[in-house]
């Protein structure tokens, strides 16, 4: 019998996991793979945090100023290289080399400096896939105009073989090699070089750097801080090293903590008996094991990460059969704008309970957190990161 | 719908789920160290597609998987990736496209094979060891065989011999020890016995043959199938009485849960729901309250490392709760990746220095946590990640039983 079991490893079901380790709960999580951060950027975003709230039963009107406030205080202590204000936004690169307004950034990724820039040098290693380093370096030179931008080509042996091969270089590859010592060591030198070829100036020397998770590893860190260089990354087209990187270190801090984390089961149904969970059925290879616990957090990640099965006839909260709100009309013209069925979702109260049509908890030990919350666009509002964040450690204080 | 389409349909949407994410080539322990292997996601799902319209493929990249199942446990969409693999390379060698020279061919049947090897090593475990462990016959098998000259090749020990006392009273148990248990470690799978007693089971061992993982790896499919059928006969009777099924070796438990049901043979139906890891059977027993608690206290510190086809079972790690049910043993979860041996993989001269790539990450926090005593040795159920993170780390490795044995008093 565990103290509470988490549904889904994304962002929400991580911090919601974290949260209740660190309250001394026995917590077990369980996800079906490494979840959604491995494709995202890493960082956190709330959007326009203060028109979302006032917008009815948008996941930012359940809960109050102060919970936000104390989420982000908590996330700042378990990741304290992560920069940001509230109230105050910062400012990050696209993958095309374009600006963008964030909330959370690791700092690695901040890129204000790039205001006070006289000069940029934009490193390109060679084969980077999904990197376009001369269109990256337009943009830059068109959002930076004070700026002189230079693109500085890398080409390393290590990969020569693929190079040979014509194939594209992961960026997951390259920041492997760069936390190496030999990785470590060649950048050393490298970027020493690339600004002492490029550039004059003592001052004003900005270096774009696509790949390097810095943030995340601290022999490069380390490095960049005693070369005394500001060295700036553009957040990346998945698979990203960031997301990746601030998966595994989450799921470590999980770990650390006590946590048991279950990879490659399947939850499916529950035995469910007036109004209560009792426990969830955990499909793997064969054997389906029920698993007790005295509360649950649901996190799977909605229609994006497959919490809900949309089938022809049919669509459906597979592990709670949670009653889902479901817009009147799906679809609208207009390929990238608004869409209803993003709004698709769980409606819960104050709690994070899940809510019948009628407006009664369905629930009373279940907390529904993340994308899998009703009423709200992640991609349109820009606060996916927020909601996983403070929904998430919510649902974990709840435990 | 027979089953046969069912399947074709199970797979052709487990196909469908990939959403092109590449988490799976960003985690893949192959592509990581060796360019020439595409990818999970290409050699898998992607290649799929036009192998379902009949466009066969060059096997030989398909050959670099290593089949740990990384990917598989990665993928957030559930694509069952190592089996679009292995049944492209099942299907282009009965096709005969996948023609090796006569060396490797001659390898297969021998890495294949890990019971022949078995019965040959233990007759003359001694000698055999010796043998081994000389560089010129090393270097003699690498230029005839193929087989890495610095691979780590296990000892070869005394022969496994169950003792099937049977008592009509107490509860049974069937118990599959595996190859390398059986040849290699004939001490663990009397342990894993005495433990099974000490709980009140009477275990039962039948003369079961390869479970049919390194056959599988080397090619050898239709062995594979025969070995598989002869396997299930003999389970078929213990099966149908409701007895569990438990084995010591994650790679055996992987292969009874996930791909004998597929056979059609009496005991198919049955063996997913009744096969059990050893751990996850212990820590079922004591949910039950059944699990004997009589433990001496401990003071031993150790690192705990995950087989790959253990976390492919999707049970997590119950061997870490129980082993923190010891008084005074600290276990410490290293949190680690592939080990890079793959079972026969890395003892191909082809694989070797790759397999040492792929589990440099792990001999690094291995070494580490030796110096920083964050632990004295290492502990896992697999048999083959035992021996590579010995030879790549230097660290002692035990099998968890021994834990067991330890805190019980039974020695």
């Amino acid at each position: 019998m565990w103290d509470g079991i988490i549904v889904g490893g994304g962002l929400a079901g991580l911090v919601a996991g974290i949260t209740a380790a660190e309250r001394g709960k026995q917590v077990l999580l369980v996800a079906e793979g490494v979840g959604s951060l491995s494709f995202a950027s890493g960082v956190i975003d709330f959007g326009d945090y203060y028109t979302l709230r006032d917008k009815r039963r948008h996941p930012f009107s359940l809960i109050s100023e102060d919970q936000v406030s104390i989420a982000i205080t908590k996330w700042q202590e378990i990741c304290p290289f992560y920069k940001g204000s509230w109230g105050r936004d910062e400012l990050v690169l696209t993958p095309l080399g374009e600006t963008r307004p964030a909330g959370y950034v690791p700092h690695s990724l901040a890129a204000q400096p790039l205001h006070e820039a006289r000069e940029i040098i934009l490193i390109a290693p060679q084969g980077l896939k999904d990197f376009f380093p001369r269109l990256f370096a337009s943009n830059l030179a068109l959002n930076f105009p004070r700026a002189k931008v230079t693109i500085k080509p890398l080409h390393l042996e290590e990969f020569d073989s693929q190079n040979r091969l014509g194939k594209s270089i992961l960026a997951t590859d390259y920041a492997r090699y760069w936390a190496s010592q030999e990785g470590t060591d060649y950048l050393r030198w490298f970027l020493r070089e690339a600004v002492r070829e490029l550039s004059g100036l003592k001052e004003g020397v900005v270096v774009v750097f696509p790949g390097l998770s810095a943030s995340f590893k601290p022999l490069v860190n380390d490095l960049l801080v005693t070369l005394a260089l500001t060295v700036i990354e553009p957040t990346l087209f998945p698979p990203s090293p960031v997301g990746i990187d601030l998966y595994q270190y989450l799921r470590k801090k999980f770990k650390d903590l006590g946590g048991e984390y279950l990879i490659s089961g399947k939850a499916k149904a529950a035995v469910m008996k007036d109004g209560y969970c009792h426990s969830i059925a955990l499909q793997s290879q064969g054997k389906t094991r029920q698993l007790k616990a005295k509360s649950f957090v649901l996190a799977t990640g909605g229609l994006f990460g497959g919490g809900i099965q949309v089938g022809p006839r049919t669509i459906r909260e597979e592990v709670f059969d949670c009653p889902l709100f479901l817009p009147k009309s799906w679809t609208e013209d207009g390929f990238l704008g608004p869409q209803p069925y993003a709004q698709t979702g769980i409606e819960v109260d104050e709690d994070l309970h899940p809510l019948n049509s009628d407006g009664r908890i369905y629930l009373h030990n279940v907390y529904v957190c993340g994308r899998t919350l009703a009423h709200w666009d992640p991609w349109i509002d820009y606060c996916g990161g927020g909601v996983a964040l403070t929904t998430g450690y919510l649902a974990g204080s709840k435990l | 719908m027979n089953r046969k389409s069912v399947d074709a349909v199970y797979k052709a949407e487990k196909l469908d789920a990939c959403i092109k994410c590449s988490a799976c080539i960003a985690e893949c322990p192959v592509a990581s160290v060796n360019p020439s292997f595409p990818g999970p996601k290409a050699a898998g799902p992607d290649v799929q597609r036009l192998r379902l319209e009949g466009i066969i493929f060059d096997a030989s990249v398909l050959a670099l998987c290593s089949n740990c199942k990384t990917c598989e446990i990665t993928c957030p969409s559930g694509v069952n990736i190592t089996d679009l693999i292995m049944e492209a390379r099942r299907k282009a060698v009965i096709s005969g496209r996948n023609k090796k020279g006569l060396r490797y061919q001659l390898r297969a049947l021998l890495l294949g094979r890990a019971e022949y090897l078995g019965i040959l090593g233990t007759v003359w475990a001694p000698v055999t060891n010796f043998v081994l462990r000389k560089k010129t016959v090393r270097v003699l098998l690498e230029k005839t065989l193929g087989i890495g000259r610095k691979a780590p090749l296990p000892d070869y020990h005394q022969k496994f011999y169950a003792q099937n006392y049977s008592h009509a009273e107490t509860k049974q148990v069937v118990y599959f020890p595996g190859c390398y248990a059986t040849y290699n470690d004939a001490l663990t799978a009397q342990a894993v016995v005495k433990v099974l007693e000490h709980n009140g089971f009477s275990v039962i061992t039948p003369s079961f043959r390869c479970c049919g993982v390194p056959l599988q790896s080397n090619d050898q499919f239709a062995q594979a199938e025969a070995n598989a059928l002869h396997n299930l006969r003999l389970l078929a009777p213990y099966l149908e009485q409701g007895i569990p099924l438990v084995a010591s070796c994650p790679s055996c438990t992987l292969i009874l849960k996930q791909e004998y049901p597929n056979y059609c043979s009496p005991g198919a139906d049955s063996i997913a729901l009744q096969t059990y890891d050893l751990f996850e059977f212990l820590w079922e027993l004591y949910e039950k309250g059944e699990l004997q608690q009589d433990f001496w206290s401990s003071s031993q510190m150790v690192g705990y490392h995950a087989p790959c086809h253990l976390k492919a079972q999707g049970i997590g790690t119950p061997v870490v709760r129980l082993l923190r049910l010891i008084p005074g043993l600290q276990v410490n979860d290293l949190d680690s990746v592939c080990c890079g041996l793959s079972g026969s993989y890395g003892f191909k001269e082809e694989n070797y220095e790759l397999g040492m790539k792929i589990g440099e990450p792990l001999f690094g926090k291995v070494r580490r946590g030796l110096l920083a005593s964050d632990f004295n040795e290492i502990t896992t159920e697999c048999g083959t990640c035992n021996i590579q993170i010995t030879h790549g780390s230097g660290a002692q490795v035990r099998h968890p039983i021994w834990y067991f044995i330890e805190a019980y008093g039974l020695s």
